[in-house]
């Protein structure tokens, strides 16, 4: 097991290498220019000519690449062009923020969809896997900024329940958490459903019950352990879209996370935050599908040789 | 903007709008917030803390509190002492002598000298500076130095009549010399403001205390608070809650709301927010300038302001807005006429009707798509490019050889100049500031435009700059370099119990003066 982690760790920097050298790529392709964008309308050409020296952008792209990896193998990611504050800064002063929202919102998921999934799974076509079905299908269907606008105009503009926005106090995070909540309960909650039926329709769980076992020792010990591998999978995958949708709840509720972060760096063309958001974004997702599997390999022992 | 704000448009008016009048609006006290605190919010945050590093007005709205100038422009009576307590120019307009007020500290505890002046207005005019506001300052001023420890002397490149208004903007701001120094001014302001800096969390939110030491009346509020949303919902959700006390700019849809909502009151006033289209007067057939005209006449400018902005704006009447001085309306030439521009069309040889192509920013798609509309009615097909904020602004200010090969005809931009005339029609109109080096987006050339624009711009006696104003605007007019097209009124959110808030030309907020019931 620990050389099967090993194997899986060594291989994480030729990822996130290759995985900067695109995004170093893709940021440059973007059209626009943040000498301009800086700069202002008001601004003569000599002026945005200085800033693109100033910043280095005058620079053959290899050397900029050179530069930045340089630089970020002493972890240092560069200078916010906006800010002028170390990107390490930044990233630190806004990471934990998400990783909080995250959080929230990956036990609001699992709480929610794995144990609705299994009572729906319990009796398919009963009312409560309607209902389920119900809340699912709207979970995974409605747009974020749309159910988070809603969500604050009902609990903290009529209601009052709940604060608006920004993070100043534990009751701030509950809206967010909710909203960023809802397609991952849909996904995981849809999935964990699946995968209980089709394991109860098994032979062994047939078995189970003609020895007689009682119903929670069918689910959990039986059924429940061997449905988990896709369940586990999707939770892992699940996480480059929870980050996707931290961007968008994040500015509606002025959540002051990566995702804020990143959507103000890509309207000014900030390069180096962009890339450390990203860079960060992409590192998370490589070792939450790692933790994944590394899961599943301890769920199921067969999993281990592959 | 996008698309999305399109359909959460809609979906506002479907259920926000029916919501919102299930109950009345009451405060609720955050307990968090101690009173005495004021709380703004904007469509977005600061790009900087030096004054002299940006040229946004939502940024020069959050550091007017902080900074001051040596002399402040009130909103409609002209050029009032600030830091100069008084000031000489000589005959010929050149050289200009300010005396400092004393007893003025910076928040970080430096008194206020020549030194610091010259410290201050030294980087707006260095090229190699990188700041964002320098194009303001260098074509005009050509040296500054100190007389003695309580005086400064300007000299200028040429006669400039509106040089105190230049000095009354929050680019022009005195800072202090140690935090020049320091170089961490982009991040903690330090000026000598009634407000002092505390905080500024990058996508949260930035804070100033009063400050105690200040030379002039104390402020009635103990802190600002400013956050910011580019969601204009979360702005008038904001201001219901009491989560804001004043927000701005709202957007006309919540602002009619907000001026029938019995706990809030809205600020409106005519404002400077310019919008056009510069049309490439290098590409056939936009090099005719019969072609520009018609394109003016088809436009039925009252029916935009009515129905785009809910009637919150001023339909162009000439190419300065309504509220900048020397503005000379041209009802003759500047109206709606769709047979008349049918006609032009056809004695230009495009009877059988043409196809425009413009760049439009996300958030203006809407203004476009009225425009596609009217202009079909004469046979014009305006074909829109929208485009991100940041490939808007390089396909804007690409050159003449790059948008002839796209094909370009025009660009729809909008302009804000405060209220200096020459802020506006130089960078747009002048054959120098032909993009990129400038705003001329359509590369107008026009050699009495140019020299009209200096003398007006040299011209002391305010009735010469008047008829000099009056000539270059009917030449543009004439010219049809651009299709003017309205002014945005400057609207702003307040919550009953505020007072005190003002707005400048320019849509500046005033917020320092403000009291809280």
């Amino acid at each position: 097991m620990a050389g099967y982690i090993l194997r899986k760790l060594l291989t994480l920097p030729f990822v996130i290498l290759s995985v900067s050298l695109m995004i170093f790529v893709a940021v440059r392709l973007l059209p626009g220019d943040p000498a301009r964008l800086i700069a202002g309308p008001e601004a003569s050409s000599v002026a945005v000519g200085q800033i693109h020296k100033q910043l280095g952008l005058d620079r053959p792209l290899a050397v900029q690449y050179g530069v930045f990896l340089a630089r970020a193998a002493s972890g240092d990611l560069g200078t916010s062009i906006e800010s002028r504050r170390p990107v390490t800064e930044e990233l630190a002063d806004h990471a934990s923020f998400t990783i909080m929202l995250g959080l929230a919102a990956y036990v609001l998921a699992v709480g929610i969809g794995v144990p609705g999934g299994i009572l729906a799974a319990a009796a398919p076509g009963g009312r409560w896997d309607q209902i389920f079905s119900g809340i699912t299908t709207l979970s995974v269907s409605v747009a974020n900024f749309w159910a988070g606008l809603m969500a604050m105009e009902l609990f903290a503009v009529q209601l009052r329940w709940l604060p608006l926005m920004g993070a100043g106090s534990p009751s701030h995070i509950v809206l967010p958490a909710v909203t960023l909540a809802l397609m991952p309960i849909g996904l995981i909650g849809k999935m964990t459903r699946a995968s209980m039926i089709d394991i109860l329709g098994q032979d062994y769980i047939r078995t189970a019950r003609a020895k007689g076992l009682g119903s929670f020792a069918i689910y959990a010990r039986h059924a429940l352990r061997n449905a988990l591998s896709p369940i586990v999978t999707i939770i892992g995958l699940n996480l480059g879209s929870v980050i996707g949708g931290a961007v968008v709840t994040e500015c509606v509720f002025s959540w002051p996370g990566l995702g804020r972060l990143l959507v103000d760096a890509v309207r000014f063309r900030d390069y180096p935050v962009i890339q450390g958001v990203a860079l960060v974004a992409v590192v998370a997702v490589v070792l939450a599908n790692l933790l994944a599997e590394v899961a599943i390999a301890m769920l199921d022992p067969r999993m281990r040789r592959a | 903007m996008d698309r999305r704000a399109v359909c959460l448009s809609i979906v506002r008016s479907l259920t926000l709008g029916a919501a919102a009048g299930l109950r009345p609006e009451r405060a609720r006290a955050d307990p968090r917030r101690p009173p005495r605190t004021l709380a703004v919010m904007q469509t977005e945050g600061p790009r900087s803390m030096d004054p002299a590093d940006h040229t946004a007005t939502l940024t020069a709205t959050i550091l007017d509190p902080m900074y001051e100038g040596l002399v402040r422009q009130t909103p409609f009576a002209g050029t009032a002492p600030l830091l100069a307590t008084h000031w000489t120019a000589s005959a010929d307009g050149r050289t200009w002598t300010f005396a400092l007020r004393d007893g003025v500290r910076f928040h970080d505890g430096s008194s206020l000298n020549a030194a610091a002046v010259v410290a201050s207005f030294q980087r707006l005019i260095n090229p190699s500076a990188a700041l964002a506001a320098t194009g303001k300052f260098i074509p005009v001023i050509a040296s500054v130095d100190a007389v003695n420890d309580r005086q400064v002397q300007f000299r200028l490149k040429k006669p400039y009549a509106d040089f105190l208004t230049l000095l009354g903007a929050n680019q022009a701001s005195v800072v202090s010399p140690r935090a020049i120094e320091s170089g961490a001014l982009s991040r903690r302001a330090s000026g000598t403001g009634p407000f002092e800096f505390v905080a500024w969390r990058s996508d949260d939110s930035v804070v100033q205390r009063r400050n105690r030491r200040y030379w002039g009346a104390p402020a009635a509020v103990e802190t600002l608070t400013w956050t910011w949303s580019s969601e204009p919902s979360v702005l008038y959700m904001a201001l219901r809650t009491g989560d804001a006390d004043i927000a701005a700019p709202l957007s006309p849809v919540f602002a009619s709301r907000a001026a029938t909502n019995p706990s809030l009151r809205l600020i409106h006033q005519n404002g400077t927010a310019f919008f056009w289209i510069a049309l490439n007067t290098r590409l056939a057939p936009f090099d005719d300038a019969r072609v520009r005209q018609a394109l003016n006449y088809a436009t039925n400018r009252p029916a935009l302001v009515a129905g785009l902005l809910r009637g919150f704006g001023q339909p162009a009447t000439a190419p300065l807005a309504s509220t900048t001085p020397y503005v000379h309306p041209d009802l003759d030439h500047v109206r709606f006429d769709p047979v008349y521009a049918r006609r032009l069309l056809a004695q230009s040889g495009q009877a059988r009707g043409l196809r425009i192509a413009i760049a439009v920013q996300e958030a203006d798609e809407p203004l476009a798509e009225a425009l596609q509309a009217m202009w079909l009615d004469v046979g014009v097909d305006l074909e829109i490019r929208r485009l991100e904020g940041g490939v808007y602004a390089s396909a804007a200010f690409a050159p003449a050889s790059v948008k002839d090969a796209e094909g370009l005809g025009g660009v729809l931009s909008s302009w804000s100049s405060g209220i200096v005339p020459d802020l506006q029609l130089r960078p747009l109109f002048s054959s120098a500031s032909a993009a990129p080096a400038g705003a001329n987006l359509g590369f107008f050339r026009d050699r009495l435009v140019d020299q009209l624009l200096d003398a007006a711009a040299g011209a002391a006696d305010p009735g010469d700059r008047d008829r000099l104003y009056a000539m270059v605007q009917r030449r543009i007019v004439d010219a049809a370099p651009a299709v003017l097209l309205y002014t945005r009124d400057d609207l702003v959110g307040v919550r009953r119990g505020v007072s005190g808030v003002s707005v400048r030309p320019g849509g500046e907020l005033i917020v320092s003066t403000a009291t809280k019931a």
